[in-house]
């Protein structure tokens, strides 16, 4: 631990333009030297509460003429520099020799916005932003509790990002807690800019195509979350917050599902994991149709498919290799691309994918209308990362089939689903409640049952407090 | 077995033959029972070190030794016939043993989860086995159908069941007397007389469905024509979009074929464990070794020594002789013991 000194500071901020040091000297004399980093303080803050105050001051000491504001009595040069350059200003008391630090952050920040990753036509409408002290406030305004316990981590040799683990004392259990803190405790890399290079850290399975954390920016997904018994990882600098441990049937579920009527819900929630399973498997399908067995289509759709393929020069695994690849590429642009180029990029792939690639004869026309199915079918699941996953499937997928058929893809389903049932979250099976089988989770699995039939928290997640309700029938 | 419920059929030929189902069930409880006395002991919840205090070190070794035969031929066995059935109906052009490797190498991948994963996935494969009953709902609603196919349900003539049809059916109640093996994973309770009990349970009713689905189809005198009458049952299957329904239909049996022979595999790899010095762990060197010795033995045998005709009815009675022995033997065997432990210690 190296001591404190002027000359050590001034050393540690040579060629850091922004770094300002200024001496001011009280009515009665005491003087005093300020140091601070004037892009990261809040510069009328640092006037009006400080150093008008403290020059107008009679008071022999620092710590007597800044009565209203927090100061941290400063032991060693790492810790001054730690706290300078999370926006803190450095006061040193000459006639007592200490070291004081102020906390001053700039508050700059956007304001709330609605979550453009997961929109919901109903509901709350707010998301998180990068600063996390406002995260934790939108969450704490919606569980009001005690209970509610955030403990603070710092990761990242250079960003020294700060971590914050939520969860609800008493009702989570604990063995989730003691996981997460040690991996978090654990994480040993330079640089962490988002959550997701938290989660990678934190993944137990990080080979997996597979999210094994839940990425969100809504804080009352988060709330409902902590609810039900899981924790919640937050993280300085950025608006998605994690989630764990999760499922594989998590990811396809929706804040929406639990404000549209529960029959409603109940139909959607098998829409989206049929839309998951068709945008993985319905091009493969057209492979192995077209490929292997003709003998599975019936007359009048054979005749549309040898219609359709007769003057292609592709095999029907190439023809859909290039669709499908073409497909991603123009994905891919359009997301890169500035907002109002973006609409010529839908009249181009429109037009290249729909129509030349048919009339060049590159592609099938009932290809072209699986491809689009396919590919709407993929945006049905809530979460961006497995859409993304998908993909990757969707090609395995293909060359299964392409060379071994309607068994082929099954051989594919069998493997994945394997893999799955391998995953786990902080050390939670993947596959639960299906595998291992808790039935009483099913109430919100498939479908989503009735709000008052939920009336025990997930069995998978083993919470202390099982019930939702306070008072149940003897 | 699978195998057996898909050729099962064409052995309950006859009407009153499905009481042998029923006859069968109620054997296969009684071989349960003596089960169910192996897990209400604290030996089951030991794993290696519960079989060394009833067997002792030798006896382990031994029991090894005579396990890997039945488990060799029954991976073999299970996968030869499942390619055949695939050559059959779905890949005629492709050679049968490229269908004994593809699902051998998934097999593989299924296994280095390790057991605990692997049992925990018989879960997704009981939800898919129950969803491939739910297509055979149509056959019971055929407007042909008659219920005077189901009779007579009362044998009549001196010889009303061939011994064989009762091996064959009792081999197909067989595979409970592996959980001896995995006992040590499975959480052994005292309500597990309970459970195998369900279990056998809807066993019966599955092959009942089956058999009366098939009998009601063909009909008893066409019946027993028909190699395969399951499947056969559902090439009439159609859908708007699809016909030959029946190509997913038995691709879709792939994910309780797996799940066996990934089990069947990483009980070799016990065994063999058993069988070498290997005391340290598990690896997943020695687990590929031991799946790709399974699927060595199982090209030998397709290769060179399963022909249709005389040789595969040989595989066929020697699987129903086996399966019939390990699964009256063994929970036999292991009960013996249990009192004879008992006795000495007290």
């Amino acid at each position: 631990m190296t001591a404190i000194s002027l000359e050590a500071l001034k050393q540690r901020l040579a060629l850091m333009e922004d770094a300002e040091i200024i001496d001011r000297e009280t009515t009665n004399g005491l003087r005093l030297t300020f140091i601070y980093l004037e892009t990261l303080i809040d510069q009328e803050r640092l006037n009006e509460s400080i150093l008008e105050p403290v020059v107008r001051s009679f008071q022999s000491s620092v710590e007597k003429s800044l009565t209203t504001v927090k100061m941290n009595r400063l032991s060693n040069l790492e810790q001054a520099l730690q706290y300078l350059m999370m926006g803190s200003v450095l006061v040193h008391d000459s006639s007592s020799a200490r070291w004081h630090a102020i906390m001053l952050p700039n508050s700059l920040t956007r304001s709330i916005e609605t979550s453009e990753t997961e929109t919901i036509m109903f509901g709350p409408k707010d998301s998180f932003s990068e600063q996390l002290e406002q995260n934790i406030l939108l969450i704490r305004r919606r569980l009001p509790l005690t209970a509610l316990k955030t403990e603070r981590f710092s990761v990242g040799s250079l960003t020294q990002t700060t971590v914050v683990l939520m969860y609800i004392d008493g009702l989570i259990n604990p063995e989730f807690v003691t996981i997460a803190k040690k991996k978090l405790s654990s994480i040993d890399f330079d640089i962490f800019l988002d959550s997701s290079h938290i989660a990678a850290f934190m993944e137990d399975h990080y080979h997996s195509i597979f999210p094994q954390y839940l990425q969100t920016d809504r804080p009352d997904s988060c709330a409902y979350a902590l609810g039900i018994g899981k924790l919640v990882i937050l993280v300085n600098n950025t608006p998605f917050a994690l989630i764990a441990p999760i499922t594989l049937f998590h990811l396809f579920q929706s804040p929406e599902d639990y404000i549209n009527r529960w029959l409603v819900a109940s139909f959607l929630r098998p829409l989206r994991y049929l839309s998951f399973l068709l945008s993985i498997t319905l091009i493969p399908l057209y492979v192995a149709l077209t490929t292997h067995h003709y003998q599975m289509l019936p007359l009048q759709i054979l005749y549309v498919f040898i219609e359709s393929r007769s003057k292609l020069p592709l095999s029907p695994f190439w023809e859909a290799f290039f669709i499908l690849i073409t497909l991603e590429i123009m994905k891919e642009a359009s997301l890169r691309m500035p907002t109002k180029t973006s609409q010529n990029l839908g009249v181009i792939g429109g037009i290249v994918i729909g129509q030349a690639a048919v009339e060049a004869g590159f592609a099938s026309k009932v290809l072209i209308v699986l491809a689009g199915i396919s590919a709407i079918s993929n945006f049905l699941v809530p979460n961006y990362l497995v859409t993304k996953s998908s993909l990757l499937l969707q090609f395995m997928f293909l060359i299964l089939s392409s060379y071994l058929g309607v068994p082929g893809i099954l051989l594919g389903l069998v493997g994945m689903i394997a893999h799955l049932n391998g995953l786990t979250s902080l050390k939670q099976p993947y596959l639960a409640p299906v595998s291992p089988f808790y039935w009483r989770d099913w109430v919100d699995l498939f479908v989503r049952g009735p709000l008052h039939a939920m009336r025990i928290r997930p069995e998978a997640l083993r919470p202390l407090i099982k019930y939702r309700i306070s008072r149940r029938r003897k | 077995m699978l195998y057996y419920m898909i050729i099962m059929p064409s052995a309950i030929v006859q009407p009153y033959m499905l009481l042998a189902i029923v006859a069968m069930g109620i054997a296969s409880q009684f071989c349960l029972y003596m089960l169910s006395k192996w897990f209400a002991t604290p030996y089951s919840t030991q794993g290696y070190k519960g079989f060394e205090e009833l067997f002792g070190k030798t006896g382990i070794k031994i029991l090894a030794l005579t396990g890997l035969p039945f488990l060799l031929f029954k991976i073999s066995f299970i996968s030869i016939s499942y390619a055949a059935i695939m050559q059959q109906f779905v890949f005629p052009t492709m050679d049968r043993e490229w269908h004994i490797v593809f699902p051998f190498i998934l097999c593989c991948y299924l296994a280095l989860f390790g057991m605990e994963n692997m049992i925990r996935f018989v879960t997704v494969v009981f939800i898919v086995t129950i969803g491939i009953f739910f297509m055979y709902i149509p056959f019971f609603l055929v407007q042909s159908n008659s219920i005077h196919d189901l009779y007579p349900l009362i044998p009549i003539g001196p010889e009303p069941f061939a011994w064989k049809s009762l091996l064959l059916v009792f081999s197909s109640f067989s595979g409970p007397e592996f959980l001896i093996a995995i006992s040590y994973w499975l959480n052994p309770q005292q309500k597990m007389l309970k459970y195998l009990t369900i279990a056998n349970t809807i066993s019966v009713v599955e092959y009942l469905f089956i058999s009366i689905a098939a009998l009601l189809f063909y009909g008893s005198k066409y019946l027993p024509t028909i190699k395969y009458p399951n499947l056969e049952m559902g090439r009439y299957l159609q859908s708007p979009l699809l016909e030959r329904v029946d190509i997913i239909l038995i691709s879709a049996y792939m994910f309780s074929i797996l799940y066996s022979l990934a089990l069947f595999v990483l009980m070799v790899y016990g065994a063999s464990s058993l069988l070498g010095k290997t005391k340290t762990g598990t690896s997943r060197v020695g687990l590929v070794v031991s799946c790709f010795m399974a699927m060595a033995c199982t090209l030998l045998i397709s290769k060179w020594f399963w022909e249709p005709g005389i040789e595969q009815a040989f595989w066929l009675d020697l699987q129903m002789w086996s399966g019939s022995t390990t699964y009256l033997l063994s929970p036999l065997l292991i009960w013996i013991a249990i009192k004879r432990k008992a006795r000495t210690t007290s």
